[in-house]
């Protein structure tokens, strides 16, 4: 089932020379696009291809200027809904220091539910449920800021789960963490997805969307292309015009296959195709 | 220009309940013109070991003599150290602030007593060094790009004419295009004018591209100082400190672990391809 729509969705930006004269500057252009129920969906394109753009038109945090995107059955540019579109869709974003609201970790992750007007009891086996599926439990006391970057960042995600949303969009909430940071929000990520949430994950690191149903790759504000991610690392004009690279051990594979070994050119992992080329070598 | 830490000690807050140990006898010398990088898990000290090469932090204990100035000394002279080496902190571009680009560029230089005319002049060598023209020098650094804004950034800090430069994490949060940009920025920095490097990364694909010793920090201390060929070979010891291999390593290890180990400095995929082939015997 589609539960999020766009169809010919365009938004602009205004900006303003110094005489004051505005003139408009693409965000994106005709963008059409569906999403599934329980895909997960990784968007992917240099900085200021449109992508963080796409990102707020799906709860209505922007509105487009042309076009419409339906979230559940719903127009974002109907106020009346707007409510109920964002219970639907939560959002992370990039700097974890930006989205702590309160200083103790239960409170922040409450904030969501308690506007909403949730009733207490409700709202302390929320958070406490919330929590647990970020695997946080354990720091419901703790002093938010005093956490690591990954740690704040499974707080914010917390924080919008508490609201029970289906999709959740993640706009890169991995770019300003350690490597461990980012393992352990990709983590929970997955485990999301797996229990059937719909996640849209936005992000530079090619090795992040290997696992993706769905890639969606942004140029100048438009759709370049969507497909499996093998099939986009596949398409070498595109990644040079986007300037994007697959992962290096992708890069190799698809090297030595063209080269006539016999290691498969979709192999993801590094150690895997080490392995295969010593079988290969050996045989000779 | 060559710098030498010998038993460098820090204790933040130190004689309080918080007192913490970041550096404990660290032991370092590198020479000019190389090009060295510093790993660790968050919280290890590297940045606090960097913080020291142009005395933002002040010795506690131990001695650091960077490009013949003595740290240790109470007499530093503090502006001749700090005009040979450069000091780019993480995400640089939030340290942009005057009205146009050159104005921006000119502030470091201005502030060393250097004449407007003659800081213009640095200024513009800067931004072309970084790849900007013309074009730009009247903009707001606001209306660039987040790679141009960096290297905006870190053109104001190249418009000193540093011998050194320090660099915290300069390709974090950029796009694919834009690291690639920085990077290969710093090596012709440091390749063709032979400045000293010393970069911070989490990125371990990056280190071992470009690096030519890698210094792994763990709870203060320098554990590894080796080359990036030998150091990743230490798989284990490595991901027990949660530390991710480079790809390419990842493909070396599994050859040499299985009695394969192929010729010469290799490093990027195009190296590994290219070394299978021949052995294989044929090009690739």
């Amino acid at each position: 089932m589609d539960i999020i729509q766009l169809t010919n969705v365009s938004h602009y930006y205004k900006t303003y020379d110094e005489e004051g004269n505005s003139s408009k500057v693409v965000g994106v252009e005709n963008v059409s696009l569906s999403i599934k129920q329980g895909q997960f969906v990784a968007l992917v394109g240099h900085n200021g291809c449109g992508k963080s753009t796409l990102a707020k038109l799906l709860n209505g945090l922007l509105l487009p200027d042309t076009g419409k995107v339906e979230v559940f059955g719903m127009d974002t540019a109907d106020r009346s809904k707007i409510f109920e579109i964002r219970k639907n869709v939560g959002m992370v974003f990039q700097n974890p220091d930006n989205q702590m609201v309160e200083s103790i970790v239960e409170d922040d992750v409450a904030f969501g539910p308690e506007n909403l007007g949730i009733p207490q009891a409700e709202i302390v086996e929320r958070v406490q449920t919330a929590l647990q599926q970020v695997g946080m439990a354990d720091f419901a006391k703790r002093t938010a800021h005093k956490l690591s970057g990954g740690q704040k960042q499974r707080i914010a995600i917390a924080g919008a789960l508490a609201i029970r949303p289906n999709v959740l969009v993640l706009d890169e909430s991995t770019a300003m963490l350690d490597p461990l940071g980012r393992k352990e929000v990709l983590g929970v990520a997955k485990q999301l997805n797996q229990s059937g949430m719909t996640v849209v994950l936005i992000t530079h690191f090619m090795e992040e969307v290997l696992d993706a149903d769905l890639v969606v790759v942004m140029n100048e504000g438009h759709v370049a292309k969507t497909g499996t991610p093998m099939e986009i690392f596949n398409d070498e004009q595109l990644l040079a015009e986007v300037g994007l690279q697959a992962p290096r051990a992708v890069q190799l594979a698809k090297k030595l296959h063209k080269a006539g070994w016999d290691v498969d050119s979709n192999c993801t992992d590094a150690t895997q195709l080490g392995g295969k080329v010593c079988q290969l070598l050996r045989k000779n | 220009m060559s710098i030498t830490a010998q038993k460098l000690n820090f204790v933040y807050n130190a004689k309080s309940p918080f007192a913490k140990h970041a550096l404990k006898n660290v032991d370092l010398h590198v020479e000019s013109g190389e090009f060295v990088a510093i790993v660790g898990h968050t919280g290890s000290g590297k940045t606090t070991f960097v913080q020291h090469l142009n005395a933002l932090i002040r010795v506690q204990s131990g001695s650091l003599v960077v490009d013949n100035h003595d740290l240790s000394s109470k007499k530093l002279n503090l502006k001749a150290l700090r005009g040979s080496v450069g000091m780019v902190f993480q995400y640089p571009e939030y340290q942009l602030f005057a009205d146009t680009v050159l104005q921006d560029v000119c502030f470091g230089p201005k502030n060393f007593g250097v004449s407007k005319e003659q800081s213009e002049v640095l200024a513009k060598e800067a931004l072309a060094l970084v790849g900007l023209g013309e074009d730009v020098y009247n903009k707001s650094p606001f209306d660039l790009s987040g790679g141009e804004k960096r290297r905006v950034a870190l053109a104001g800090v190249l418009a000193m004419k540093p011998t050194t430069l320090v660099l915290d994490e300069p390709t974090a949060g950029l796009d694919p295009r834009g690291k690639k940009e920085i990077l290969s920025l710093v090596k012709r920095l440091n390749k063709e004018q032979g400045i000293t490097v010393v970069m911070v990364s989490h990125d371990m694909d990056e280190v071992f591209e470009n690096a030519d010793r890698v210094v792994v920090f763990k709870d203060g201390e320098i554990v590894y100082d080796l080359p990036p060929s030998q150091l990743f070979q230490n798989e284990q010891e490595l991901v027990a400190m949660n530390l991710e291999l480079p790809q390419m390593a990842r493909v070396l290890n599994v050859l040499r672990q299985n009695g394969i180990v192929l010729q010469g400095d290799l490093r990027t995929v195009d190296d590994v391809a290219n070394a299978l082939q021949n052995l294989k015997g044929g090009d690739c």
